[in-house]
């Protein structure tokens, strides 16, 4: 009789503890099941975004003016090297793509144009990126009006951009002031223009656009500001690569993105030449002499010709930090070497023969 | 051992027997409902990549078409020549985006086999790009038209851009 007795008690207290392990299992899921729902759900967010991001290059490669917005919601987002990168999955690879370093949450937009980058064959799509976080600020000098004004023009009208007089200081820092918690990229126009403004420099980052003068072609030298008003200078080559500057957070990702722009441009160059080649060898046997001429690489004035010298000027600036390391008569070949590809274009098109570009 | 505890021990074992049985009964349903929600979801999966095989194939079509290597430079058409030298460029690169400048397309692997070919007045196919998918069963071809341009002889060939996809 005791012995039953004692044994229902013990089946009593095993069930209790039966009950409990099974409550904290339960709870355990339950916790364990929200915690990744939550988890889940922030890198869905991320997925989507990225999604979104690679969408925007597919549509960038498929029209020449693209544009639109994409909503990153409160999360933010960073920019590295045409990358954007994300919470919790590996980053989208934009290309040849330029943007601020981060584009924080309080926008939740980022605004996506692409550009048609001609050198002079067309090049593909820059990519420009920006939110309307920040503020995009164009000092005014009547000697670089023209190159202004087409900074002004190929800029969205959905970014905050002013053209601003930069001669009157307390103007330029009302200006500033008047943005309160906007990212300000401050750009000046010509050599040492920014020199007297670098009390700006915590308020804004600085950049100084200066186009060499009597060139055919916009290019110059791009110098990035630091805090520590210490500067790094670089090229750019054409209207499109200045924007792309003026997007660009820092020197470094500029020089990256542009490296994978020159990448491109190499290839097509290489591919236009070889196209040039194949069409020669079927002029070679056909009455029309002079379109032969004009296209084999044995004429120094042929496109061929001037094909292979601007791959061969070209050819450096494919690798990164390689703008930065060409020098002042290297970077004005290349853009001589652009006219004379220019030219032997006209030439060809001129004898009615089949045109490089 | 007096009858009624045999009996309440024999009672005992049935009730545990029922609980036992009601658990076994829940568990199978469980399972039932397991395999026939995955097979719901696998059967909505195949048609959803089916769906996203033939966008991402239009998707494709039109980024080829619109490429500057490859496109016409005044009009609406494919260059030949042009075609000729990417195809010698994607094999040696082995990719059809063969430079960073086309972001994630460069990084990901295309299985894909694209030819153009020549309808009218002339006759005949370039092969673009070539690659199997390892062990693929099934593929799906995609064909869309498009304008060819000769530039030595100038003119103009009614042609398909077949693609083949992979899965």
């Amino acid at each position: 009789m005791l012995f039953y007795k004692k044994r229902s008690e013990s089946d009593v207290q095993l069930n209790w503890i039966f009950v409990l392990i099974a409550g904290a299992v339960f709870l355990f899921i339950v916790f364990k099941a929200v915690s990744l729902q939550r988890e889940s759900a922030s890198t869905s967010a991320s997925v989507g975004m990225k999604s979104n991001f690679e969408a925007a290059v597919a549509g960038s490669m498929t029209q020449e003016d693209f544009s639109g917005e994409i909503d990153v919601g409160k999360t933010g987002i960073n920019f590295s090297c045409g990358q954007a990168v994300f919470k919790g999955i590996s980053p989208a690879d934009l290309g040849a793509a330029f943007a601020p370093g981060g584009i924080s949450s309080d926008s939740g937009k980022v605004i996506i144009k692409a550009a048609q980058w001609k050198f002079p064959l067309k090049a593909g799509n820059l990519l420009y990126l920006t939110s309307p976080k920040n503020s995009y600020l164009l000092a005014k000098n009547n000697a670089q009006s023209a190159v202004i004004d087409e900074a002004d023009k190929r800029m969205p009208d959905s970014v905050d951009k002013a053209i601003i007089s930069a001669d009157n200081v307390d103007e330029l820092a009302a200006e500033i002031s008047g943005r309160k918690g906007k990212d300000i990229r401050l750009v000046f126009f010509g050599k040492e223009e920014a020199k007297n403004h670098f009390n700006l420099l915590n308020n804004a980052s600085i950049i100084e656009i200066e186009p060499k003068i009597g060139a055919a072609l916009n290019y110059g030298n791009v110098t990035f500001y630091n805090k520590d008003r210490s500067s790094n200078s670089t090229y750019y080559f054409g209207d499109e690569m200045m924007v792309a500057a003026i997007y660009s957070g820092s020197i470094a990702d500029y020089e990256c993105s542009a490296a994978k722009a020159f990448d491109r441009l190499y290839w097509i160059l290489n591919m236009s030449q070889i196209r040039l080649v194949k069409m020669a060898e079927e002029y070679s046997s056909s009455s029309s002499q002079e379109c032969y001429n004009l296209l084999s690489s044995s004429d120094s004035n042929s496109a061929t010709f001037s094909i292979l010298e601007f791959m061969a000027l070209i050819y450096p600036l494919t690798k990164n930090r390689g703008l930065a390391g060409i020098s002042d008569k290297n970077a004005k070949k290349i853009a001589d070497s652009e006219n004379s590809l220019d030219s032997a274009n006209s030439l060809l098109v001129r004898f009615s023969c089949p045109s490089i570009y | 051992m007096p009858v009624n505890l045999l009996k309440r021990d024999r009672e005992g074992q049935l009730k545990s027997l029922e609980t036992v049985a009601a658990v076994v009964f829940f568990s199978l349903l469980l399972i039932l409902g397991i395999i026939f929600f995955s097979r719901f979801q696998a059967e909505q999966g195949s048609q959803q990549k089916e769906e996203s095989v033939a966008l991402d194939a239009v998707s494709l079509a039109q980024i080829i078409i619109e490429m500057p290597e490859i496109r016409c430079e005044m009009d609406n058409c494919i260059d030949i020549y042009k075609l000729e030298a990417v195809a010698g460029i994607a094999k040696t690169r082995g990719n059809l985006f063969y430079s960073s400048a086309f972001g994630s397309y460069a990084n990901s692997v295309l299985y894909a086999n694209i030819t153009l070919k020549e309808i009218y007045p002339e006759e005949g196919s370039i092969l673009l790009y070539n690659r199997t998918k390892p062990g693929s069963k099934s593929s799906q071809l995609f064909e869309f038209p498009v304008s060819a341009y000769n530039a030595t002889s100038a003119r103009y060939i009614f042609s398909m851009l077949s693609i083949r996809r992979y899965i």
